[in-house]
């Protein structure tokens, strides 16, 4: 197998990146079949706990906490910075996972089925957030002008929190789409699963949410403009 | 990576937000250790599953009770202030 085909592997299962479609090449189909195999016992070992812990045994869920914490905690550190606020959604999602565990059919990945949980439990988050707040935006004019535009002069602890404070000035809704659309990466299907919404709604949703993005960033350039 | 892409009008704050996105793929995340805490919540919120059925049932049947009593008591009050059932006592010694 190839250096860049385990780094993929790898790193999706540390939860770095989603999985992506690997198309194969002449002598490495069997990068292919390593990697599903692989996904597929790992996707067999969180059934049978899901099905120990349907049965009573709750030392299987402690295990499948165990198991997916690294990635759930990876996906809400998107959703804000506090480490209290961090830990206590990460808490969130696996308890609601425990008590709609008997909707789980199984048909996906459990990490997946635990992103969708994962997903809805950060958005309510933005949005109690976006009501507390005493304005609603904060203004694009307070981030550094070049990290943006060139985050290659910083490091990458920086430049994700540069990234986070820039979804930060959108509204809960136009910065769930930013986030899994292009930081995360989804398709348009895959996005409409995970936020819970029609495709229609992705779509229309990224266009306002990227017209509105362009607007501030056009102001930041031109700071007069309204 | 599959996202929405659009020729229509600039990519700029895309472009924007994936390069922050590339930059970012490196930043070290705290690690987070939920396990007993979650695990804690479970027995609390199962604990107070458990206890409520008793309780539900205990005001179940004293709601019964009540509304059983309280027909009861219109039904005798009724019965004392009906001028009929003075009549019909009066007639039990005369019929047979």
């Amino acid at each position: 197998m190839s250096h860049d085909g385990w780094s993929n592997f790898l790193a999706a299962m540390a939860g770095s990146s989603p999985i992506l479609p690997v198309q194969p090449e002449p002598g490495k189909a069997r990068v292919n079949a390593y990697q599903q195999r692989a996904a597929a016992d790992i996707n067999n070992n969180d059934l049978e706990l899901v099905q120990a812990c349907l049965q009573g045994n709750d030392n299987a869920f402690a295990k499948l906490v165990e198991i997916h914490q690294p990635m759930v905690g990876r996906r809400m550190w998107r959703f804000t910075r506090n480490r209290t606020d961090w830990e206590e959604l990460v808490h969130d999602v696996f308890v609601q996972a425990y008590f709609s565990l008997a909707t789980f059919r199984g048909r996906g990945s459990l990490a997946g089925w635990l992103s969708s949980i994962a997903t809805r439990v950060g958005y309510h988050y933005w949005k109690e957030q976006a009501r507390k707040r005493a304005r609603k935006h904060i203004p694009l004019d307070e981030l550094p002008e070049c990290a943006l535009r060139q985050p290659e002069t910083i490091n990458a602890d920086e430049a994700a929190e540069i990234l986070v404070r820039l979804l930060d000035t959108l509204p809960p809704r136009d910065r769930l789409v930013i986030t899994l659309l292009y930081v995360e990466g989804h398709s348009i299907a895959e996005a409409a699963k995970l936020a819970g919404w029609s495709r229609v709604m992705v779509r229309v949703q990224a266009h306002r949410a990227r017209s509105r993005l362009r607007r501030q960033l056009a102001r930041l350039d031109n700071p007069r403009q309204p | 990576m599959n996202n929405l892409q659009s020729t229509s009008h600039s990519n700029s704050e895309v472009d924007i937000i994936r390069n922050l996105t590339l930059r970012a793929e490196a930043e070290t995340i705290p690690r987070v250790q939920v396990t007993a805490r979650v695990m804690q919540t479970i027995a609390a919120h199962t604990q107070n599953m458990e206890m409520e059925p008793p309780l539900l049932a205990f005001a179940a049947g004293l709601s019964a009770a009540s509304i059983a009593a309280g027909v009861l008591l219109v039904y005798s009050w009724e019965t004392l202030n009906n001028p009929l059932v003075e009549i019909f006592v009066s007639l039990q010694g005369v019929m047979p």
